[in-house]
């Protein structure tokens, strides 16, 4: 049996969250082969801008070249090893250590020695002494690196989950813009927790966000609310794919009816406009308005550690006369340690919306789901770190492993579902963290 | 990366105290030396109804138009360079949204809020500057402030705080907060804290 989870997918030891041992296998063995997100193309728009990200154990420098290419280049000076870059955001031609001053261009190479003619061999290498880079791949703007020289290109990669990041993308219009340098905050718990929490889980609203929920902060878009909605219902497909990649889509239809009663001949898209649906309608295809129409929230995960969400709040954290507005976030859940990650948000708003909206989408994250969001994410980073407590203040298989039953074999297939990939109707369902670990455990193997 | 201000930024007309609250932070005015005293007066009342958990008390100190900002932080080669986003916020907020946090406490799954957080602000060296409004003054302080919530450990955060208060029926109110955080990557749990 792979390390710490049966071979349902329904149970996972708890060591998996709490072990810096086991966190060492996951670098090599889940992050290193793994394409992961290190940003957006927009945050290094110029020559020289650059930013610095973790990538596995790696902190990498995230910078365009003279020649316009992005590189991730490895943050170390070939001589010593010392940190290249202490800032985390700027604009340079060169990268020139602060020990004895080794400077590399922007590109990664190595284009000055002090002493080099007078204290080295002639045959100094170099080429040999640039910065290691990794691949980069940039997808609509998206930005994703690894190390791994045999893995898939990126395309591949992502495969089924491809498709549904370009349905969110495009139901916005196609074109997006970054909002300022994203936020990070440091939270306590395995990366995995609030990972596989984007992967499917509609389970915890109920309790996590009871209260959110009572405060009306979903306002007219929430399945039975009180805002004029009484009489719908939230119903959910999930969707995941071999390789641990997941989207968990909930729409609002008419109590009693079925995701295919929906009315497509008049597609909604809640959250954005109405005036503006027809319009965002004819810049889908079919298949992805299919898919969009009538959507509420959609959730996710681009494994490993990469996430999503687009939903939509009124104006309970707005003012009074604020409509429904949309918001899309990605996030990365970086790994500290086995008990902490960093957490980083970009939030994405459609250029094709006007100032005013796109100013609100971004409040509208602010206010709730961003780093500091007091009005929701506290609630999950709560939750987050009980776990973390209460793992670590167990004996070794005290209380038996994490649980992953919920809708095991109760799910439906959804009928001419239009994106690929298995699409199971089930509301309330593990069916994508089970894919996740999955893919995790699959990856992760035996410990030695 | 640049760090670009809102390309958009609402309109506001530079009389008027409510425009204030939106848009960017209005520079320091003259130094108002003579009104330091009674400005930290109103702020450690402020304060003392924030660790207290007088919160009814704490709302009446906003005015309707209060803007609560935390700007993300940025950690820059260049120290003359600003330290922190002209335009990505960490969290932002109104009155109204502040009163939904509040309105959390006394309710049974307010997972965050229960048990409660003690919280001390610690408030020093108060400047108060002229503000391009009439009845507005900007306020800088240094602020330290603890959180304890159990027996695991107690935060630590230090921040500058920039204030416009305005003069209103008689009495200061809070018009808006812009809270300028010391450290790079905060914790949740110093992310928790309303500063």
């Amino acid at each position: 049996m792979p390390f710490g989870v049966d071979s349902s997918v329904h149970t996972i030891d708890r060591r998996a969250f709490i072990d810096n041992s086991v966190l060492d296998i996951e670098f090599d063995r889940v992050f290193h082969p793994s394409w992961q997100f290190l940003g957006f193309a927009g945050e290094v728009r110029e020559p020289g801008d650059y930013v610095v990200r973790m990538l596995g154990r790696d902190e990498v420098v995230v910078i365009r070249g003279e020649d316009g290419e992005v590189r991730a280049l490895h943050n170390s000076c070939t001589h010593r090893g010392t940190r290249l870059c202490r800032a985390s955001l700027g604009n340079t031609a060169h990268l020139r250590c602060s020990y004895h001053g080794w400077t590399f261009a922007n590109d990664g190479r190595l284009v000055g020695v002090p002493a080099l003619r007078s204290g080295y061999p002639p045959d100094f290498d170099h080429a040999g002494h640039g910065l290691p880079a990794t691949r980069v791949t940039s997808r609509r703007g998206f930005l994703f690196a690894t190390w791994d020289p045999h893995a898939p290109d990126l395309e591949e990669y992502l495969g089924e989950i491809a498709w549904y990041l370009d349905a969110l993308l495009d139901c916005g219009g196609g074109e997006w813009e970054v909002c300022g340098p994203p936020q990070r905050v440091r939270a306590q718990g395995n990366w995995k927790i609030p990972t596989d929490n984007f992967a499917g889980d509609g389970y915890h609203m109920r309790t996590t966000h009871q209260i959110a929920l009572d405060q009306g902060i979903y306002g007219d878009t929430l399945a039975n609310g009180t805002r004029g909605r009484a009489g719908t219902d939230l119903t959910a497909v999930n969707i995941a794919t071999p390789a641990g990649h997941s989207v968990r889509a909930g729409y609002v239809i008419d109590s009693g009816s079925s995701l295919e009663d929906r009315d497509l001949a008049a597609p909604q898209f809640p959250g954005y406009p109405p005036e503006r649906w027809a319009e965002l309608a004819a810049a889908q295809t079919p298949e992805q308005v299919r898919f969009t129409s009538h959507c509420e929230v959609a959730h996710g995960v681009v494994f490993p550690n990469t996430v999503f969400l687009s939903v939509a709040h009124d104006r309970a954290v707005g003012e009074e006369s604020d409509p429904l507005t949309r918001y899309l976030v990605v996030r990365s859940h970086v790994p500290v340690s086995a008990r902490e990650t960093e957490c980083l948000y970009w939030t994405l708003v459609p250029t094709a919306m006007d100032p005013q909206w796109r100013r609100r989408s971004y409040r509208f994250q602010a206010r709730t789901q961003s780093a500091g969001g007091i009005l929701f994410e506290m609630d999950d980073f709560e939750n987050f770190a009980r776990i973390d407590d209460a793992l670590a203040r167990s004996a070794p298989g005290r209380g038996g492993p994490v649980d992953l039953t919920l809708g095991a074999g109760l799910g439906t297939p959804a009928r001419d579902f239009p994106g690929p990939a298995r699409a199971e109707v089930a509301t309330l369902s593990e069916h994508n963290q089970r894919a996740f670990y999955r893919r995790w455990s699959a990856l992760v193997g035996e410990l030695p | 990366m640049t760090d670009r201000s809102d390309p958009h930024p609402p309109a506001r007309p530079a009389t008027s105290p409510e425009g204030l609250a939106d848009g960017p932070f209005p520079g320091r005015g003259a130094r108002l030396a003579r009104l330091d005293a009674e400005i930290t007066a109103v702020l450690t009342e402020e304060g003392a109804a924030l660790d207290e958990g007088e919160h009814r008390r704490w709302l009446d100190l906003l005015d309707p138009a209060f803007r609560y900002e935390i700007p993300v932080p940025l950690l820059r080669e260049d120290p003359a360079l600003e330290r922190h986003s002209r335009s990505a916020v960490l969290f932002e907020a109104t009155k109204r949204v502040l009163e939904l946090k509040f309105g959390r406490a006394g309710l049974l799954q307010a997972w965050s809020d229960r048990p409660g957080t003690t919280t001390r602000h610690f408030l020093g060296s108060v400047r108060v500057f002229d503000a391009p409004a009439a009845g507005v003054v900007r306020a800088d302080a240094n602020v330290l402030v603890t959180a304890g919530r159990g027996a695991g450990h107690t935060v630590l955060v230090s921040a500058a705080r920039h204030d416009l208060l305005r003069e209103r029926h008689g009495r200061w109110v809070l018009l808006r907060r812009r809270v300028l955080l010391d450290v790079e990557v905060a914790t949740h749990e110093q992310l928790s804290v309303i500063f």
